[in-house]
């Protein structure tokens, strides 16, 4: 049988003592990717439960061809100024979102999309 | 291969189906997977089991290293540096702010605002109180006054009925009296019985169809007839 997640996807609020990250939780389904930006223990599985849910992120453009995120950033500051690690993708969407700084990777794609349309045209 | 990992009766199944671990995940089945169960729910899951070897289609393959320019290579390698300087700054700041709001937190402060809160909050609860109380007069004076109507209501009615009995006791009364002049008493026994025994009626009389009287005779005749015999025995049966 599948591993059905059981749990809050909202989060459980249960703060262990260990370094938490936040990160991406793959929430859709074959072929249709769906991300939760979670805070979770930095060892847990994807599919632990979270301790708390601070955004989502849709990677698919919508029909006005938007790739759609929210974050809480209150929560956000809250756990970073608690010691948790944010993951590159995370920190890519809050550079791009102007939270942090402009992630480097954000600069790298940018640069390689940029040399495929020149090499295109 | 271990197969310990699924059960008896789904490793029966597979070897009915004849299946293994790979292909099982396109069949719909799954580790849990029980036959003739009432309940299965099979959603497309699975994946290949950690403990199966390299598929035989990609044992020599060897993936393909990316090769970054010296250029992007410094590039980069600058981005990252300031991007790790700027993070760590960023940290420590928003460390700063949350250790600010720390220590902003003051027990006494906290407690007079608690009470000014407290304060606030009664007055307005007071307030709405005293509303309420003369929204509640109100009600409760006409929901008694409707209650005394109520009552004072069913009082009359049960008054009327009373009446309406009475009256009609005393009609039942009057009637019973007027009545008791003909009935017979131990005073006047036996003049009624003499007058029953000079006035002897026959009651054993019948009316046909033409209204010609028939009297009756008793003791009554017994059939002479042998045909109408049976029959009475049958019907005395």
């Amino acid at each position: 049988m599948p591993r059905l997640p059981l749990h809050c996807s909202s989060g459980t609020g249960v703060i262990s003592p260990f370094s938490k990250a936040i990160r991406l939780a793959r929430y859709g389904c074959t072929n249709r990717p769906f991300y939760h930006i979670v805070v979770i223990d930095v060892k847990k599985g994807e599919r632990k439960p979270p301790i708390e849910q601070v955004g989502v992120y849709d990677p698919i453009p919508n029909m006005h061809n938007e790739k759609l995120v929210s974050f809480n950033f209150e929560r956000i500051q809250h756990w970073i100024a608690k010691g948790a690690q944010v993951s590159t993708p995370v920190a890519d969407l809050l550079g791009l979102a102007g939270f942090l700084p402009v992630h480097p990777r954000t600069y790298m794609r940018a640069w390689r999309n940029r040399r495929t349309v020149e090499k295109c045209s | 291969m271990t197969i310990s990992f699924y059960s008896f009766r789904t490793i029966q199944t597979m070897r009915i189906i004849n299946i293994n671990a790979l292909t099982m995940g396109t069949t719909g089945l799954c580790e849990t997977f029980i036959p003739n169960s009432v309940y299965t729910q099979c959603i497309r899951w699975k994946r290949k089991p950690i403990w199966l070897p390299t598929a035989k289609s990609k044992v020599f393959r060897v993936p393909k290293k990316p090769v970054i320019p010296m250029e992007d290579y410094v590039e980069l390698k600058r981005l990252y540096n300031n991007y790790r300087t700027y993070m760590t700054s960023f940290n420590a700041y928003i460390r700063q702010i949350a250790k600010e709001n720390k220590t902003q937190v003051n027990e006494t402060v906290v407690n007079e605002l608690t009470e000014e809160d407290f304060k606030a909050c009664n007055a307005i609860n007071d307030e709405w109180n005293a509303k309420i109380a003369k929204i509640r007069e109100i009600r409760l004076a006409e929901m008694r006054e409707k209650r005394k109507n109520i009552i004072l209501q069913s009082i009359l009615k049960q008054e009327q009925k009373q009446e309406k009995r009475k009256i009609r006791i005393n009609e039942l009364v009057k009637k019973v009296k007027e009545e008791s002049i003909t009935f017979i008493t131990a005073e006047n026994v036996d003049a009624a019985i003499e007058e029953c025994l000079t006035n002897i009626v026959n009651h054993n009389r019948a009316l046909d169809v033409e209204g010609n009287w028939h009297e009756g005779k008793y003791p009554p005749i017994p059939l002479v007839e042998e045909t109408q015999e049976p029959a009475a025995i049958e019907q005395q049966n």
